[in-house]
C-alpha cells in the first residue's frame, strides 16, 4: 500500500515520539548504572552480592540479606495482590452490572492515589499491632509488608485486568454460551484465555510497583539486616537500603547504594524476564 | 460455587478500601474547615491551611501527564500501527516494563542530579513534572498499548477500506476506541503522581514556598507535606487533615473523568 | 543545619554557630512499667546486652529495640554521648522521629528514643539517672541526653545570611525558638 505523504509525516512524528520517549527511559538506566556499575566492578559482584555483612565503617558492602528479604516480599504481595486483584476484575467485568461498576472502579483506583506514607502509618498502626498481637514477632515484619504492598498494587491489577477482560469480543462468550458452557467456564475457558496479555501487562506493572515501592515498605517491614526465618521476621528492602542510608552516604558509602540501585533494575530485568517467557512457553503449549 | 468466591474476594477488596478511605477521613475531617483549604500554612503547618499544597498537588500531575501523555500514548500507536512485532519492539516492551520497577527514591535522585543540577533547573515544577512523567510513562505506554490492541482489527480493516490513511484511521477510529483503556492508564498515573513522595521531594522541593508563579518555582505537594508533618511530628491532625483532603481530592477527579469519558462515548454513539 | 554532639571531619570548612538545644527524650508506651534508666542500662538495651524487660523491673516479656537510621544526626548523638553504643543487630529501624514514635505508640514492649519536642500522649519519656526529661533539666544540664543544634554556613557567607544568624542569636530569635518548643542555646 502506498502511503501518501501526510501518513508519512505521520509516521516520523510518531517514530521520533516513540524513540523520545524511549531515549528518556534509557537516560535513567544509564545514569543508575554509571553511578553504581563502577563500585560492583571494583569491589567484586560475587562479594557485594554473597556477602552479609554491611557495616560502612568497616569496609564491608554485602547485601545478600536484602536480595532474600526483597525477594520474600516481593512474592508475599503478589501472593496476595495477584488473586485478589484477578478475581476482583473477573467479577467486576463479567457478574457486576454496568452502573455499579462504573462507580467501583473509580473507587478502586482511588486506592491509587493514597500517598504511600498514609499506607505506611496505617501499617505502623493498624496492621503491625494485629499481627503482633495474633501471630506474634515485633509485628514490623515480612508479612505486614506483603500485606500493604499488595493492597497498594491491587488498583493497577484490578484496573488493567478489568480493562482487558472487558476488551474481549461478546461474540466469545456468546459462542461459548451456545456450545453448552457454563457462565463459569465461559469466563475461565473462553474470557480469560482471551484477556491473557492484558492480565500479564497488569501483573507485570504490579510486580515493578511492589520491588520498587520505598516509603510505605521503610515503615512497615522493619528495616532490620537479617535474613527472615519466616514471615513475622523484621527484615530490610534493598529499597529500603537505598532510601534508608542515602541521606548520610559519602564516597563508596554512596555508591554502593547506587549499586544496589543496580542490583534492583537487574532483578526486575530478571524477574519480567522469567514472568514473559513462563506464559508464553504456556501460550505456545494450548 | 466459583462466582461466590470471586464476589467474595472483590468484597474482601472493597472492605480493605472502604477501611482506609474511613481510617484516614476519621483522623481528618474533623480538622478541614474552609481556613484550613483556603489559607496558607502557619508556623509549620502547625495552624493555618494548606492551599500552596493544593496548588502544587494539582499542577504538578497536570504537568506530568501532559508531558507523558503524548509520549506514552505516541510510543504505543507507534508500537502497534506502524511497525511489525520485532525484536525491537519487544525489547522496547521489555525496557519499559523494566522501568517500571525502579524505585521512585531512585527516579528523585535521578531528577536531582539531571534535572534540578545538570540542567540547572533547580527545585522546581518543572523538574517535578519530568521526573514524575518519566516515573509514569511506562504505565502510560502499556496501558495505551493494551488498549490499543483492544480495538477489534475490523475496525481498521474497515476504515482503509474506505479509503482513509494509518493516521486518519489511527485518529478516528483506533484512538477514540482506546479511549477508555488510555483512560485507565492516566488515572493511576494521576493517583501515583499525586501520591508520589520521595521523586517529589528532590525534585519539586519541600520548602513552603507559597503558590507557584511559574514553572521554575518550587512546590510542596499535599503528599510531601503529609509527610512532613507526620514523620518530623509537627501536626499529627493537621496531617491527616491533609490526608483526607487529598482522598477526596483523587476521588472527585476520578469520578469527574468518567462521568466525562462516559458523555463522550455516549456522544459519539448517537 | 546539623544535630551532632561532635561535628564530622567534613565541616571542617564551614562556620558552625550553636542556635539551639534539644533533648534526646528515651520513649516507652505509657503502659511500659519501667520510669527510669541510667545510661549504662540504655546502653546495653540498645546494644542487645539486656533483651528482656525482666532485667529492668519490667514484665517477661522480649524488648522491641527501636532506633533511627545510621546517618541519623539523633542516632549519632545518642551514640556520641551514652558511649559505646553498638545498636543491636535484631533492632527496628524507621527513619524517622515521627515513625518512631508511632511505632513505639503501638508496641507495649517498644522502647526508642526522639528529640524531646516530639513527645505526645501516645508514649512516655523515661526518666535518665533519675532526671526527667524536661526543659529545666535540659537547660541546668541535669538531663544527660542534649545535642546542640547547629547552624553551618560557608565562610565568608553572604549578608543576608549573616543577618538571618544574627538575629537567631538574639534575644528576640532566641525567644521564639523557646515559643516553638525549642530549647534556646543559652
Amino acid at each position: 500500500m502506498k502511503r501518501p505523504s501526510s501518513d508519512k509525516i505521520a509516521q516520523s512524528v510518531f517514530r521520533a515520539i516513540a524513540f523520545s520517549a524511549i531515549a528518556s527511559l534509557l537516560l535513567i538506566a544509564v545514569f543508575i548504572l554509571k553511578e553504581g556499575l563502577p563500585f560492583i566492578l571494583r569491589y567484586g559482584p560475587l562479594q557485594f552480592l554473597g556477602r552479609s555483612e554491611w557495616d560502612p565503617s568497616q569496609g564491608f558492602y554485602g547485601i545478600y540479606p536484602m536480595i532474600v528479604s526483597s525477594l520474600w516480599i516481593t512474592l508475599g504481595a503478589m501472593l496476595i495482590g495477584a488473586p485478589l486483584g484477578v478475581a476482583g476484575a473477573v467479577f467486576l467485568s463479567e457478574f457486576v452490572p454496568k452502573p455499579a461498576v462504573r462507580i467501583i472502579k473509580p473507587a478502586i483506583e482511588l486506592l491509587a492515589g493514597i500517598p504511600s506514607v498514609v499506607y505506611g502509618f496505617m501499617g505502623v498502626m493498624v496492621l503491625a499491632p494485629l499481627i503482633r498481637g495474633h501471630l506474634g514477632g515485633p509485628g514490623l515484619s515480612v508479612l505486614a509488608a506483603s500485606i500493604i504492598l499488595g493492597i497498594m498494587i491491587l488498583p493497577t491489577i484490578v484496573s488493567i485486568s478489568a480493562d482487558a477482560i472487558g476488551a474481549v469480543p461478546n461474540s466469545y462468550r456468546e459462542g461459548a454460551l451456545a456450545l453448552g458452557a457454563t457462565r463459569w467456564q465461559a469466563v475461565h475457558l473462553v474470557v480469560l484465555k482471551a484477556a491473557r496479555s492484558g492480565i500479564l501487562a497488569s501483573l507485570i506493572l504490579a510486580m515493578g510497583r511492589a520491588v520498587g515501592e520505598t516509603m510505605a515498605v521503610i515503615m512497615v517491614a522493619g528495616n532490620t539486616i537479617q535474613f527472615p526465618h519466616g514471615v513475622l521476621d523484621p527484615v530490610r528492602t534493598l529499597t529500603a537500603h537505598i532510601a534508608i542510608e542515602m541521606g548520610a552516604a559519602t564516597g563508596m558509602h554512596r555508591q554502593a547504594l547506587f549499586a544496589t540501585g543496580v542490583v534492583l533494575f537487574v532483578a526486575i530485568m530478571l524477574l519480567n524476564a522469567v514472568a514473559t517467557t513462563a506464559i508464553r512457553q504456556k501460550v505456545k503449549r494450548t | 460455587m466459583a462466582v461466590a468466591v470471586l464476589g467474595a474476594a472483590t468484597l474482601l477488596m472493597l472492605a480493605v478500601l472502604v477501611f482506609i478511605v474511613v481510617f484516614v477521613l476519621d483522623k481528618g475531617l474533623p480538622n478541614i474547615t474552609w481556613t484550613f483549604l483556603t489559607r496558607p500554612p502557619e508556623e509549620m503547618g502547625r495552624a493555618g491551611g494548606i492551599f500552596p499544597f493544593l496548588v502544587g498537588s494539582f499542577l504538578l500531575p497536570i504537568l506530568a501527564i501532559a508531558i507523558a501523555l503524548p509520549l506514552g500514548v505516541g510510543t504505543a500507536v507507534y508500537l502497534c500501527e506502524y511497525t511489525r512485532e520485532t525484536r525491537l519492539t519487544r525489547t522496547i516492551r521489555f525496557g519499559t516494563d523494566c522501568l517500571a520497577g525502579i524505585p521512585s527514591i531512585l527516579f528523585g535522585l535521578f531528577g536531582l542530579i539531571f534535572f534540578v543540577d545538570i540542567l540547572g533547573m533547580g527545585w522546581s515544577l518543572l523538574a517535578g513534572g519530568l521526573t514524575l512523567a518519566i516515573m509514569v510513562l511506562p504505565t502510560i505506554i502499556r496501558t495505551s498499548e493494551e488498549a490499543i490492541r483492544a480495538v477489534p482489527y475490523a475496525y481498521r480493516e474497515v476504515s482503509c477500506s474506505m479509503g482513509a490513511t494509518c493516521w486518519e484511521t489511527v485518529r478516528r477510529v483506533v484512538l477514540p476506541g482506546a479511549l477508555p483503556g488510555i483512560l485507565t492508564g492516566v488515572m493511576l498515573s494521576v493517583g501515583r503522581c499525586i501520591g508520589e513522595t520521595a521523586a517529589v521531594i528532590y525534585t519539586a522541593g519541600s520548602a513552603e514556598s507559597g503558590i507557584p508563579t511559574s514553572v521554575f518555582d518550587s512546590v510542596r505537594t499535599l503528599a510531601v507535606h503529609f509527610y512532613l508533618l507526620a514523620t518530623e511530628g509537627i501536626s499529627t491532625p493537621k496531617a491527616y487533615a491533609s490526608a483526607a483532603v487529598l482522598v477526596i481530592a483523587v476521588l472527585l477527579v476520578n469520578l469527574t473523568a468518567y462521568w466525562m469519558m462516559n458523555a463522550f462515548i455516549r456522544k459519539r454513539s448517537r | 543545619m546539623a544535630d551532632l554532639v561532635k561535628l564530622p571531619d567534613e565541616c571542617r570548612n564551614l562556620d558552625a554557630r550553636v542556635v539551639a538545644r534539644d533533648g534526646i527524650a528515651v520513649i516507652v508506651h505509657p503502659s511500659c512499667a519501667v520510669t527510669n534508666l541510667t545510661c549504662d542500662q540504655i546502653r546495653d538495651v540498645f546494644n542487645g546486652a539486656i533483651a528482656n524487660w525482666k532485667a529492668l523491673g519490667g514484665p517477661d516479656a522480649p524488648i522491641t529495640v527501636v532506633s533511627r537510621e545510621a546517618g541519623s544526626g539523633t542516632r549519632t548523638s545518642m551514640e556520641q554521648i551514652v558511649g559505646g553504643m553498638k545498636l543491636s543487630s535484631g533492632a527496628i529501624i524507621q527513619s524517622s522521629g515521627g515513625t518512631v514514635g508511632e511505632t513505639v505508640a503501638n508496641d507495649a514492649r517498644a522502647i526508642g528514643y526522639l528529640s524531646h519536642g516530639m513527645v505526645n500522649a501516645k508514649i512516655r519519656a523515661v526518666h535518665v539517672n533519675g532526671n526527667a526529661c524536661t526543659v529545666e533539666n535540659i537547660m541546668t544540664g541535669d538531663y544527660l541526653l542534649v545535642r546542640p543544634i547547629f547552624l553551618m554556613t560557608r565562610k565568608n557567607a553572604p549578608v543576608a545570611t549573616q543577618r538571618f544568624l544574627a538575629f537567631i542569636l538574639s534575644d528576640a530569635g532566641q525567644a521564639q525558638i523557646k515559643k516553638d518548643g525549642l530549647i534556646p542555646a543559652k
